[in-house]
C-alpha cells in the first residue's frame, strides 16, 4: 500500500465510507502518541514489528502523514521499561490507572485488552476540583463546566491485545485519562469512549 | 641512522611495553565486568553482568507541514518522542499499512 493509497483510505474512512474489513484489508492501529498541545513533547516506548508504518494524526484540515520503515528486529534486544503502573483498556474502562500520582515522570504499561481499539490521552483541567470532575463525568450537573485544556498526550489507539508504554512528565493539577474513539465497532452506539464511561480523574501533587 | 634506528627501537619497544600494560590492564578490567570474583569459592564465577542496551528513540517533530522523521528504524522496543511545533494539536499516531 502507498502512502497516496493510505491518506486515500483515510479520507473515506473519516466519512465512515469504509467497513472495519475494508480497513483491516489496508491497516492496522500500532499505537503512537496520542494528541498534545503545540509546544509539548510526549513520548511512547512501542514493540515494533518489521513493516512499512504511516504517522497520522486526527486534527480536522490538510492531512499530514509520513512514512516510516522498520527494519528487521536486532538480536540484541534491549530491556522492557520499568513501569510504575499497568493500566488495562477495555469497554469502557481504564482499570489499574491509579487516582494519584507524584509529580514529574513516571512510566505507564499500557494494555488494551478490550475488543475494540483503546487509546489513553491525558487532558488537563484548569478549573474544577477532581471531586468536581468526577461528578460532571457521571453526569452532576455542576454550576461550573470542565474546561479540559487539551491533551498532555498519551498513548495513541491500540489494537485489541497490543500493548505500549508511556512516559507521563505532568505538573501538579487535575487531569483526565480518556478514550476518544467511537464505538462503531460491530454495530457499536456510536458515542465516544469517553461517553461511555471510559474516563478515569488523575490528581498530580 | 642506526642510533636513530636504535633510538626509534627503543621507543617501540618502550611503547611497546606500555601498550602490552594497556592491554593486560584492559583484559583485566574487561575480565571483572565480564565475571564476578568467585566469592563462594566454589570454583564457578557468578552469572556475566552484560549492561542492557538502550532502546533506540526516533524523533519526531509535528509542523504545520508535516512530521519530520527518520525514514527508517530498526524493529523491536522503539521509543519514539513526539515535539509538537506546530500551531496545533497533533498527534502522532501510527499503523502498519498492509501489502496489497
Amino acid at each position: 500500500m502507498t502512502l497516496e493509497q493510505y491518506k486515500d483510505a483515510r479520507a473515506r474512512d473519516a466519512d465512515f465510507a469504509l467497513s472495519e474489513e475494508e480497513i483491516g484489508r489496508l491497516y492496522s492501529l500500532a499505537g503512537g502518541v496520542a494528541r498534545m498541545l503545540p509546544g509539548s513533547t510526549s513520548e511512547v516506548v512501542l514493540d515494533l514489528k518489521p513493516g512499512r508504518y504511516a504517522f497520522y494524526t486526527n486534527v480536522p484540515g490538510p492531512y499530514i502523514t509520513r512514512l516510516l520503515e522498520v527494519t528487521a528486529i536486532p538480536a540484541d534486544q534491549p530491556a522492557e521499561p520499568d513501569a510504575q503502573h499497568t493500566i488495562s483498556m477495555s469497554e469502557f474502562a481504564f482499570d489499574g490507572a491509579p487516582d494519584t500520582l507524584p509529580a514529574g515522570k513516571t512510566t505507564v504499561n499500557v494494555v488494551n485488552e478490550g475488543q475494540q481499539a483503546h487509546l489513553m490521552a491525558v487532558v488537563s483541567e484548569e478549573t474544577l476540583t477532581a471531586d468536581q470532575v468526577q461528578q460532571s463525568l457521571s453526569g452532576t450537573p455542576l454550576p461550573l463546566v470542565p474546561s479540559f485544556r487539551g491533551s498532555d498526550g498519551g498513548i495513541g489507539e491500540l489494537a485489541p491485545g497490543d500493548s505500549g508504554w508511556v512516559t507521563l512528565d505532568l505538573g501538579p493539577g487535575v487531569y483526565v485519562l480518556t478514550c476518544h474513539v467511537l464505538d462503531v465497532s460491530g454495530g457499536g452506539s456510536g458515542k465516544g469512549h469517553s461517553d461511555l464511561g471510559m474516563s478515569h480523574v488523575l490528581t498530580v501533587q | 641512522m642506526e642510533h636513530q634506528g636504535q633510538r626509534g627501537r627503543n621507543v617501540v619497544n618502550k611503547y611497546g611495553l606500555l601498550s602490552a600494560l594497556a592491554v593486560l590492564t584492559a583484559v583485566l578490567a574487561t575480565g571483572a565486568v565480564a565475571c564476578d570474583a568467585d566469592e563462594d569459592g566454589d570454583g564457578e564465577a557468578s552469572a556475566t553482568e552484560v549492561p542492557a542496551a538502550e532502546i533506540p528513540v526516533v524523533d519526531v517533530t509535528i509542523t504545520d507541514q508535516g512530521y519530520n522523521a527518520p525514514a527508517s528504524v530498526p524493529g523491536g522496543l522503539t521509543r519514539t518522542r513526539a515535539h509538537n511545533q506546530s500551531t496545533l494539536r497533533h498527534a502522532a499516531g501510527l499503523v502498519l499499512l498492509k501489502d496489497g
